[in-house]
Formats: structure tokens, C-alpha cells, sequence
């Protein structure tokens, strides 16, 4: 699977590098096939009858598992921002969009400056293929028997409750497919709060 | 933000969907995976079609990746160690 993921995402970077001339169509397309798929990722959710019962039962137990993506994304950051060029308050920062290189780019470049947007944007764009081709090799690890493979999701941040989604829901169960939209869910909602919070101790 | 209201309203409208139709979840799983390998070619479009991005893949980029990897090390750590924690006190 992590092989169809590259070449496929490979083959897209081909055919843009060769035939640029559809990248303002791209994003609309992009947002209508997300929200196709989050209807049929919803369609699996809604034929499952056990389901309503596992959220009511688990549902609160599996909050815990945006929290720990979040710390151990800014504990790396940090990091991370002791070794580069940068500070490590702007590296925490880059950090803290969990895979939201849509917000974290413009957002940084307009109010902190252009190569901090530019490394934001980078940053979360390269976190979000590199969970494409982590996530089918951590469902292969086998640490709670019965219980939601959090480790699959971990690496989506933000992204598990749209882009990421599909893939986490291919390689797993649907079990594991809702606590990664409620991690992501989580995750997106505390990225901007984030953000905003850092840049007002940056500027 | 309100991407994000939208993607919670189509997932809530496929749940409930799937309560009152029954569909094949081979067939909902095809679909889904289907348009899955069409975001992935449409993700790979946008960043070879962006001249600019390109451009700065190797300037601002390593930093970006470093930053990048530590973030998802530690978030995959941080779950990890929860995991395997839990699983010890099962036990």
C-alpha cells in the first residue's frame, strides 16, 4: 500500500511538473473529492450498529489521544528549534499546526514573516505525505490487541479528520477510523488557538 | 474553520445515511479508497505544479523537515509510550 501511496502522489508531482496548467482548478477539486470521501467514510461509520455503544462507552477515553500527539508534537519541535537556524519559539510554532499547512503558511507569512510562513507551509505539507506512507507501516504494530491503534493517527495531527482519514480508515478498522477523526478533530480546533498564541509572543 | 464544519456536516450525513440504507461495505470501501488515490495524485499535482515550492525545497526546506520529523517522532513517541504503558499495567 505505502508503494501505491508514492507512486500515485509521484505520479501527481509528474504530471504537475509537466502540465502546470490546472493548479487554480486543483484546490476546488480537492475540497469536493474530501468531503466525497468524508461522506462515505461516514457511510462505513453509520452501518456499523456496535458503534453508538463504543462511542458512549470510549468515547471520552479516546480525548486522551489528541493530547499526547499534541505534546509530543511541540516537545519535538522545541527540539527540534535547538538545532536550526531558527528560534525555537518559531520552530514550536511551525510545530504547532499539526499538518494544517493551509492555515500555518499564509497565516505565518502575513503576520510573522515570509520564511517562517514558507517553512510552516513545508513543514505540515511534508507531514502530511509522510503520514500517508507511516500510517500503513504502524497498523502493522501490534501493542493493544483490542484496543484503537493510535499509533496509525499519531503522525496525522490535524489532518486525521479529513485528508489523512481515508488512508487511516483503509489500513485499519472503522474503530480506529473515529478516534482519528476525533484526534484530528481536536487537533484542528486547538492548531489555530495555537498559533495565534505563539505569533502574540513573537510580535 | 468552516472547511471544518463542512467536513463534520458531510461525515455526520454519511453516518446517517448509512443507518437508514444499507449499502455493501465492500462497495462504500471501494468508493471512499477510490477517492482516496485521486487526493493523492491531486496532492502530488499541487507541489510539482508549484514552481515556488519547488524553488524553496532546498533553502528552506531542511529546516522544514527537521521540524517536520521531530514533530512526528514525537508525537508517535508520546502515543507509544502511553500504549505500551497501559498494555504493562493490563497486566
Amino acid at each position: 500500500m505505502t508503494i501505491k501511496i508514492i507512486g500515485l502522489t509521484f505520479l501527481g508531482g509528474v504530471l504537475g511538473y509537466f502540465f502546470p496548467n490546472f493548479s487554480n482548478a486543483i484546490d476546488p477539486i480537492v475540497s469536493v473529492a474530501l468531503l466525497l470521501m468524508l461522506f462515505f467514510v461516514g457511510l462505513d461509520f453509520g452501518q456499523d450498529r456496535t458503534l453508538y455503544e463504543h462511542i458512549k462507552k470510549e468515547g471520552p477515553s479516546l480525548l486522551i489521544f489528541p493530547v499526547l500527539i499534541a505534546l509530543g508534537s511541540l516537545g519535538g519541535s522545541i527540539i527540534a528549534g535547538m538545532f536550526l537556524p531558527i528560534t525555537i519559539l518559531e520552530s514550536v510554532t511551525v510545530g504547532s499546526a499539526f499538518g494544517w499547512y493551509s492555515l500555518s503558511g499564509p497565516l505565518l507569512s502575513k503576520m510573522v514573516s515570509e520564511p517562517l510562513g514558507t517553512i510552516a507551509f513545508l513543514a505540515n505539507l511534508m507531514r502530511e505525505l509522510l503520514t500517508f506512507l507511516l500510517v500503513p507501516l504502524l497498523a502493522k504494530v501490534r501493542l493493544d490487541k483490542n484496543g484503537v491503534k493510535a499509533l496509525t493517527f499519531s503522525p496525522a495531527g490535524a489532518t486525521s479528520m479529513d485528508v489523512t482519514l481515508g488512508v487511516i480508515h483503509k489500513a485499519t478498522e472503522t474503530k480506529t477510523a473515529i478516534a482519528a477523526f476525533i484526534s484530528g478533530a481536536v487537533l484542528s480546533m486547538l492548531a489555530p488557538i495555537l498559533l495565534q498564541f505563539f505569533i502574540s509572543l513573537m510580535i | 474553520m468552516s472547511f471544518l464544519l463542512l467536513c463534520l456536516l458531510f461525515l455526520t450525513l454519511g453516518f446517517i445515511s448509512g443507518q437508514k440504507l444499507k449499502m455493501a461495505k465492500k462497495l462504500t470501501r471501494r468508493i471512499s479508497e477510490s477517492i482516496l488515490f485521486f487526493i493523492l495524485i491531486s496532492l502530488g499535482y499541487k507541489v510539482g505544479s508549484n514552481r515556488e515550492i519547488l524553488n524553496s525545497l532546498n533553502s528552506l526546506g531542511l529546516q522544514a523537515l527537521v521540524i517536520c520529523l521531530a514533530g512526528v517522532l514525537g508525537s508517535i513517541f508520546a502515543v507509544w509510550l502511553y500504549l505500551s504503558r497501559r498494555k504493562s499495567s493490563d497486566h
